[in-house]
């Protein structure tokens, strides 16, 4: 059925890609993607892990803090100095403390 | 079916174009039968042939040793003319087909090589109204000749859809023989 088979595949023939080259340039460019995609996971992973490390860190309360500054006098100080630290403990407290402080009360 | 020597297979896999002629020698007719009457159109057939083995050669690597190779051509080829056939419009009968279908109807000889053209105007004249499926599976039963396993693996449908695609096709060119005036008496 075919007028001219000769011609035909010789057409084809011309036409054919090279194929070895083009399986290779795949197979490159799959790589780099994949390079690509290894490499943006794995700084994702670590960013996940870090903020993972960062939430989970035990929270140093103020009242922890304020609570230091306000009963600790140690034996060197002047009274001058007792008397800023007091000053300082008089001093209206953040509202987290007040009302970790209140907190506490309600547990007692 | 036709089989090819192996070896060829193998060197086509390696990349030897040299050995890929042989292939294009040996399927190419049967690739272009397929294409013809699938499409109805010559020149839309040699332009399929040749992307059917542009699409071999690419997937060679890919081709299981363990399957039929003639198989796998078709099914190639297939899918290539189906994707065609859907971009394709309505492939309708003009009144010269329908002429070329009464002549041929009224040959004696029976056994008569067909030409390119006149396999055109009778599946034109004979296929108009099928589906894409049923034409896919009564051009290859009916015209090509395969056998319904083969066919089962070419299409990719199961034995129970083969069989009633073909018979919606039978079906309705049994209807339409009778349009044309056949009896087409069972």
């Amino acid at each position: 059925m075919l007028d001219n088979p000769d011609e035909m595949v010789e057409n084809i023939m011309e036409s054919l890609p090279d194929r070895v080259d083009d399986l290779h340039q795949k197979e490159t460019k799959r790589n780099a993607i994949l390079v690509a995609l290894r490499t943006i996971t794995s700084a994702a992973a670590i960013l996940l892990i870090g903020l993972f490390i960062y939430v989970n860190q035990p929270v140093k309360t103020e009242a922890q803090n304020a609570y230091a500054y306000t009963t600790d006098f140690p034996h060197s100080s002047t009274l001058e100095n007792m008397y800023t630290r007091h000053l300082q403990a008089s001093q209206p407290k953040p509202i987290s403390y007040t009302q970790i402080k209140r907190m506490c009360y309600a547990k007692n | 079916m036709t089989s090819i020597d192996s070896n060829i297979i193998i060197q086509c896999q390696r990349g030897e174009k040299e050995a890929f002629r042989g292939v294009v020698q040996k399927y190419q007719r049967m690739v272009f039968s397929l294409a013809l009457k699938m499409l109805c159109d010559e020149d839309e057939a040699k332009d399929m042939v040749q992307e059917t083995f542009i699409r071999v050669w690419q997937n060679m690597g890919e081709y299981d040793t363990r399957k039929n190779f003639t198989t796998w051509i078709y099914t190639i080829a297939t899918r290539l003319c189906l994707d065609r056939l859907r971009g394709m419009k309505h492939i309708i009968p003009m009144p010269d087909d329908e002429e070329v279908f009464r002549r041929y109807a009224s040959d004696v000889d029976t056994h008569r090589t067909l030409e390119n053209k006149e396999w055109v105007s009778i599946v034109k004249t004979l296929a108009e109204g099928l589906g894409e499926k049923q034409r896919l599976v009564f051009t290859l039963c009916q015209l090509e000749g395969l056998s319904s396993s083969e066919v089962e693996e070419i299409t990719g449908l199961d034995a129970k859809q083969v069989k009633s695609n073909l018979y919606v096709a039978r079906q309705t060119i049994r209807e339409r023989l009778k349009q044309l005036g056949y009896d087409t008496g069972r």
